[in-house]
């Protein structure tokens, strides 16, 4: 595998990878490490070597994935055969993407702030026809300033939304006109959120400030705030970003396996581990994971590996999780 | 010597000069690089806004801000409402720093020439577009205003309108239900746009407008803003739209 991923994301219950890159992606059995497929950009599609997929998601019988990014469009694939099954353009840029839970819808925030649902199913099929659909489809969720992440509650009454203006923002779904509370606090972009898997009435946050933050996100309270810096801090290069001296998280994933969080960073060699302390109901401070480049994207294979895609030759590693332990096992050239 | 003379006291304090104060006509709401908010509600500092209700910032007081002018502008409405609802406080929320001095000093100038009133009037610097809510509880305004908005024709510029689908989610979450939205503008094409989407929000419910004449509040809405009066001096036309903040329909 020689490319530079963009994302990686784990099928819900095969030991399956995706890793994307440009308009591309590979499929890894992650008990044996081989690429079960490559799918490449189709000729028509390479129009530029700028155009990258950045966010991929499988619906949660893994029937389909979904990739969008930098093309506009949302493909989604049949994971029985990894066929694209169908595209549909939309407006602006998505930065965020889920299938409610019955597979049947897509819900997605985007770069202006909006949030649409549409239906998997693509029924027009002209262009024109899927232009008129999409200019016809009225956000359910607006923010003024742009989404960087997005998920629905477990039970989908609600939905959450974060922006750049440190914002968590809990609406009611599919009814999002209907504001039912704001989880405020953080001092920066917000990057990540995400329901724990093992307490889904509880969404962790994180973002620019250096704090881990976790919410009972119905009524916007705060729950607890973990301080991270003094862990992370130098691990990351000076000067990454000119408006913050503070380390930016790229990636947040949680995992059900042993109640731990991982947070990757932009430009940082590292993963910060994070452990749940069940009898305090919050988060403490677990372990520095040292990679050998910049973590691009990672994820949590079935056994609760982490695979992570790196900024140097490696390309790919894998990091096996034993009894609360981390050790870099294989890579991937 | 001097002697105290009260008569003069009208004089002696000056109510500040708008031609100081004039500042470029529009300032572009999405860039808000120095502007100052609370990171909630709860860390808001209402002691410099209503001392004689917040001695410190941390006084417990059990009166909240109900009212919001929101792009008041030199604040003519709220110095209109004060003394009719001496028990509410009220705010005006401006973005343009040099309109905010002149209110902030016309208000200050009104506490001292009648003493004991005007206490429930403020102003802050702010950008209503991204920040209401790191004001605002849920539920706590009872009446917003939106006087002579920026018309922003283009269509290009339409997302930079006050009134438009994104921020009324906003304005809904800090009304308390039964709460009134007031719009007035002298430019027919902004009216329909803000009718248009506040018809079809379902949290907003049209007032009648024979309904909305029996409101005491509606003839400063009319006539009370520095824009009101300008549009009647020009004789222009003036469009209200109130709406009511009503429980959702689907619940
Ligand atoms: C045309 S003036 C009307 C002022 C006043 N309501 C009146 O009737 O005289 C619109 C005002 O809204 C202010 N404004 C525009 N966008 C704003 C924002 N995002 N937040 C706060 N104020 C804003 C402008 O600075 C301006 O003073």
């Amino acid at each position: 595998m020689k490319a530079r991923y963009t994302d990686v994301v784990q099928h819900p219950s095969q030991e399956l990878m995706v890793f994307s890159y440009g308009q591309g992606y590979y499929v890894v059995k992650t008990s044996t490490g081989e690429i079960i497929k490559q799918v490449q950009p189709s000729e028509e599609n390479k129009t530029s070597g700028l155009e990258h997929f950045r966010t991929t998601t499988f619906s949660k019988d893994g029937k389909y994935l979904a990739t969008t990014g930098d093309d506009k469009e949302i493909r989604v694939w049949d994971t029985t055969n990894w066929e694209q099954q169908s595209a549909r353009p939309v407006l602006k840029r998505i930065n965020a993407m889920q299938f409610t839970k019955d597979g049947s819808q897509i819900v997605e925030a985007d770069k202006f702030g909006d949030v649409y649902v549409f239906p998997t199913e693509v029924s027009e099929t002209t262009a024109a026809e899927k232009q008129e659909e999409m200019k016809k489809n009225k956000p359910i969720v607006g923010h003024v300033s742009m989404l960087t992440d997005m998920t629905l509650s477990d039970d989908e009454k609600y939905i959450i939304t974060a922006d750049r203006d440190e914002h968590v923002r809990v609406s009611r779904f599919p009814n999002g006109y209907n504001i039912e509370s704001y989880c405020m606090g953080h001092t920066d972009v917000i990057t990540n959120i995400q329901l724990l898997p093992w307490a889904p009435n509880i969404l962790a946050t994180v973002g620019g400030d250096c704090t881990f933050r976790i919410w009972d996100f119905v009524v916007g309270k705060e729950l607890h705030s973990l301080q991270y810096k003094s862990y992370v801090e130098k691990y990351v290069p000076e000067g990454v970003d000119a408006n913050s001296m503070d380390p930016i998280v790229m990636k947040m994933e949680l995992n059900m396996k042993d109640n731990i969080a991982v947070l990757s960073f932009a430009k940082a060699p590292i993963l910060l581990v994070l452990k749940w302390d069940a009898s305090k109901s919050s988060f403490e401070f677990s372990s520095i994971v040292e990679t050998s480049a910049p973590v691009l994207s990672f994820g949590f294979d079935i056994e609760g590996n982490i695979w992570t895609a790196l900024d140097d030759e490696t390309r790919v590693a894998v990091y096996l999780r034993k009894d609360g332990s981390v050790s870099r096992a294989l890579c991937y050239c | 010597m001097s002697t105290p003379d009260s008569s003069t006291s009208e004089t002696q304090v000056k109510l500040p000069q708008k031609r100081y104060y004039r500042q470029r006509a529009h300032a572009n709401p999405f860039s808000d690089h120095q502007l100052e908010y609370p990171t909630m509600p709860s860390e808001m500092d209402w002691s410099k806004h209503y001392p004689t209700y917040y001695p410190t910032k941390d006084a417990e007081c059990d009166k909240k801000v109900e009212f919001a002018d929101i792009g008041c502008g030199y604040g003519g409405l709220l110095i209109a409402l004060a003394p009719l609802f001496p028990e509410k406080l009220m705010i005006g929320m401006e973005i343009r720093l040099k309109v905010e001095e002149y209110v902030y000093e016309r208000i200050k100038a009104l506490r001292l020439q009648k003493p004991g009133s005007y206490q429930n009037v403020s102003i802050m610097r702010m950008n209503a577009m991204k920040f209401l809510p790191n004001f605002f509880e849920k539920g706590q305004l009872t009446k917003t205003f939106f006087l002579f908005p920026d018309p922003h024709f283009k269509a290009r510029k339409h997302k930079a309108r006050i009134i438009s689908t994104t921020l009324l989610a906003e304005y809904a979450y800090i009304m308390k239900v039964g709460g009134i939205l007031y719009t007035i503008t002298d430019v027919r094409d902004l009216h329909e746009w803000m009718v248009e989407h506040l018809d079809a929000h379902p949290l907003f419910e049209r007032i009648p407008d024979a309904e909305c004449e029996q409101d005491p509040v509606v003839e400063h809405v009319r006539t009370a803003t520095e824009e009101g009066k300008k549009v009647a001096r020009n004789e222009g036309d003036k469009f209200l739209a109130c709406y009511r903040r009503i429980e959702d329909p689907l619940e």
